[in-house]
């Protein structure tokens, strides 16, 4: 943290000692203007770097930011060091409200219906009447009004607000708040099943990331002094981030600022020295190296030269593992478990998708500090029984209750922090973030204390004998590590019921045997299992009880044993021939 | 008696107007409304099959529309006859064909090459990409072709064919004869592009490869030629309905 933080300063500060010779007021305005851009750039990166989701819609954040300072001073004559703050928290404000709606939407989706906003301001502020606002000289007392005669005090001022955007983002990139936005672009599903509320902190990466934008707006207004609808709320301000950003690489600190930094120059001085010769021909020059640049470093020139420069420095961290024995979430959980109520239960749980029925009124109680299995051949409906139990699906009738407390009307992230981890069929984990992060992640959403959260993490990776790979990125290891990723991250939110979806399938006999002998050592702690498999033999050896699912029916329950000697069990399996000779 | 009867007489005739202008302005509305429909079907073209938003949509729609007014002065102007801006357009749809596969080639294709970015980071790039295109086309025409408004006259946006009167001697509708060919034309172009889509082996093809492009590539899909065609036509498509609109 303070060594990038002192990277900043060193850069800003060089950059002021060299604005400072500049006399020519043009040029003046040009580095003025790239710290501007910058800041509104590190603000989208903050929200659509981290988050995944590109807006195109930042424009209406600078927008609000700039005509809030423009109107603040005109209407009530308040000066912009307030009128800016002001601006910001209006900008904030409106991240909410165009955030609530705009989260319904994924992907592409989101990135179109992102651009609406700005372009219904640019409409509504023309229609009041605002096509172009000056702002008014205060000659009694300009500074007090923030207007200055030498141009180099707004550079200062612009860099003054680089230094804090940046700070921000600073902290968003190493705080817990990132890893959780990093999951959350990863894998959304997985990163609520993890206890994670992707609503809550989409909205919270928005609000800051509007904040900063309309910052930047605001002191943009102040150093041109004129403001236009269109040319705060333009198409142009929206996309100008989005280059700047994906130029100079997503999702660090440093990638809108190479972009703002190069790109900005480049453009302004086209258009100083083309622009009057042959109009149009800095667009073409501009495009042209987007263009090539592009096509060149695709991920951006930040992860490109990280990737030259990590790979020469081969970071060894130690993880220093504080405290002993259970994380404490975990250990006041099983203690403060009613001991007459069942872990889980089901009563006439139905579930269908149109015609196709799924669940047929299931019902189902589990006692607490079991294994239990569930069986059944394909299609009998496990996987949907255990997304009706975590959340992923509401079921179309029944109830579901967890050590006493009714769960159908609980979203999933709520689900994960009230006790409930889940694993998934095909391993859902976060792929660029390293083995001990992927675990920290459900940590951070199950415990708030900094250091516990820390603990329950490596404690997890440690019962779950990853520790020599806990570093490495999860893409790079094996199918099992993969499987006790999952496990880890499960346990790591201190649950007291744990769903395991096939776990061991595609798995070694040796392997099979280390992540059975795992299953126990959960047990053995007091959670409760509920756990899908196919390996019979494995099963047989494993659980208490085994439940079998077939077309959405329950047709046998009972000791594992006495269950796979049951004819419906292998009429289901294998046929009604194979139950005649059984 | 009479004067209640005259003063009916005037409401049922402000009522008819009333309706006549309802009328007509659906009527132009669903005109142009059809040339819209078929700009859309390019930009659906390209964002359904290949996932990129292209920035450069209202470039290649500016292209179609300065193509058109070229291919119309080769072909000897108004002097050639009324059909000439008609034809044009839909010449432009082999040439944009071409200038949208050669372009795809050149740019976004040397992406796909690129497995190792994953997906997300490949689109952004996409999407900056056309971002360049996008720029580069428009202050390139803004170069080459100035910034005067050019027209492609023809006789028939000075011809209307009439309907009616619909009512007696009431509701009297205009159609102009240019809006009506562009459109027929239109629609025409999309039936076409539905119909390739639809009954063609290169259609099921870009189908295929719109819902899947690795279970496409297993079943012998050459996928990247597939995305390069797709372009091309998004492009073209989109091209020819700025040629159709132009005159409007």
């Amino acid at each position: 943290m303070l060594k990038p933080l002192l990277l900043i300063l060193a850069l800003l500060a060089s950059y002021l000692a060299i604005a400072f010779f500049v006399t020519n007021t043009y040029h003046q305005l040009i580095l003025t203007s790239i710290p501007i851009w910058a800041t509104l750039a590190t603000g989208w990166n903050v929200f659509s770097g981290y988050v995944g989701l590109l807006s195109f819609g930042h424009a209406a954040f600078f927008g609000l930011g700039a005509f809030m300072v423009t109107l603040l001073l005109i209407v009530v004559d308040v000066t912009p060091w307030i009128g800016i703050p002001v601006g910001g928290l209006v900008g904030a404000a409106s991240a909410a409200v165009i955030g609530l709606p705009t989260f319904r939407l994924r992907g592409h989706y989101f990135a179109l219906a992102m651009v609406a906003y700005p372009l219904a301001l640019l409409y509504v502020f023309n229609w009041l009447g605002l096509q172009e606002v000056t702002l008014p000289l205060k000659r009694e007392a300009p500074a007090a009004y923030m207007q200055f005669a030498n141009p180099y005090i707004y550079t200062v001022l612009a860099v003054a607000l680089l230094f804090v955007a940046m700070i921000v983002a600073c902290i968003v990139d190493r705080s817990r708040f990132g890893l959780v936005l990093r999951a959350i672009k990863q894998d959304e599903a997985a990163a609520s099943a993890s206890g994670i509320n992707p609503r809550g902190w989409k909205l919270a990466a928005l609000t800051i990331s509007a904040m900063l934008s309309a910052l930047a707006g605001g002191l943009y207004v102040v150093v041109l002094n004129v403001t236009t609808p269109n040319e705060v709320f333009g198409l142009a301000v929206s996309s100008s981030p989005l280059i700047l950003s994906m130029f100079g690489g997503l999702g660090s600190i440093w990638g809108p600022i190479i972009g703002a930094f190069t790109l900005v120059p480049i453009s302004e001085t086209l258009h100083a020295q083309l622009g009057a010769v042959l109009p149009g021909i800095q667009g073409v020059v501009y495009g042209l190296a987007l263009m090539l640049l592009m096509l060149w470093l695709p991920e951006g020139v930040y992860w490109k030269l990280h990737d030259r420069f990590s790979r020469l420095h081969v970071e060894t961290k130690s993880r220093s593992v504080t405290g002993h024995g259970l994380p404490q979430l975990l250990e006041t959980r099983l203690k403060a478990l009613p001991e007459d109520a069942p872990a889980l239960s089901l009563r006439a749980v139905s579930c269908r998708f149109g015609e196709l029925r799924v669940l047929e009124s299931l019902d189902l109680t589990v006692e607490p500090r079991s294994i239990t299995a569930v069986v059944g051949p394909n299609g009998a409906g496990k996987t949907t029984l255990f997304n009706t139990i975590n959340g992923f699906i509401g079921p179309s009738e029944g109830t579901i209750v967890l050590f006493g407390h009714v769960m159908t009307a609980v979203p999933v992230y709520m689900r994960a922090r009230m006790g409930l981890a889940r694993t998934f069929q095909t391993p859902r984990i976060f792929p660029r973030l390293t083995l001990l992060e992927n675990v920290y992640v459900s940590a951070v959403s199950a415990i708030s204390n900094v250091s516990q959260s820390r603990f329950a993490a490596s404690w997890a990776v440690s019962l779950c004998d990853l520790d020599d790979v806990a570093e490495r990125p999860a893409m790079s290891v094996s199918a099992v590590h993969l499987r006790k990723l999952e496990i880890a991250r499960a346990i790591a939110a201190c649950p007291t019921v744990l769903l395991l979806d096939e776990t061991l399938a595609g798995l070694t006999s040796s392997e099979i045997e280390n992540v059975v002998k795992l299953v126990r050592r959960i047990r053995a702690l007091g959670i409760t299992i509920i756990i899908i498999e196919h390996t019979m033999d494995a099963m047989l050896r494993l659980v208490d009880r085994m439940v079998v699912l077939n077309n959405g029916r329950l047709i046998a329950d009972g000791k594992p044993e006495f269950v796979v000697r049951e004819r419906p069990v292998i009429e289901a399996y294998l046929g009604a021939k194979w139950a005649a000779r059984a | 008696m009479v004067l209640y009867a005259s003063i009916l007489r005037l409401e049922i005739d402000a009522m008819f107007q009333t309706i006549e202008n309802i009328l007509q302005v659906a009527l132009a509305g669903v005109l142009i409304g059809v040339l819209y429909g078929l700009m859309c079907v390019g930009l659906g073209l390209i964002f359904g099959v290949m996932r990129i938003i292209n920035f450069a949509q209202g470039e290649f729609l500016m292209l179609g529309m300065y193509a058109t007014l070229f291919v119309g002065v080769a072909l000897g102007g108004q002097y050639a006859g009324a059909w000439t801006p008609f034809v044009s357009a839909l010449l432009v749809i082999p040439l944009i064909f071409v200038f949208g596969m050669l372009l795809y080639q050149l740019s976004l294709d040397r992406l796909s090459l690129r497995r190792e970015l994953g997906e997300e980071s490949r689109h952004s790039a996409q999407l900056v990409i056309t971002l360049g295109i996008s720029l580069i086309l428009s202050n390139g025409g803004l170069m080459l072709f100035g910034t005067t408004p050019k027209s492609t006259p023809t006789e028939f946006a000075s011809s209307a064919i009439t309907f009616g009167p619909l009512v007696r001697d009431n509701i009297l509708l205009f159609i102009n004869k240019a809006r009506l060919i562009a459109a027929a034309l239109a629609l025409a172009v999309t039936v076409a592009v539905v119909l390739l889509m639809n009954r063609t082996k290169l259609g099921r093809s870009v189908r295929a490869a719109a819902d899947d492009v690795d279970a496409a590539a297993y079943c012998g899909i050459d996928v990247r030629k597939i995305y390069m065609v797709t372009f091309g036509l998004g492009a073209a498509i989109t091209a020819a309905s700025g040629g159709l609109t132009a005159r409007l």
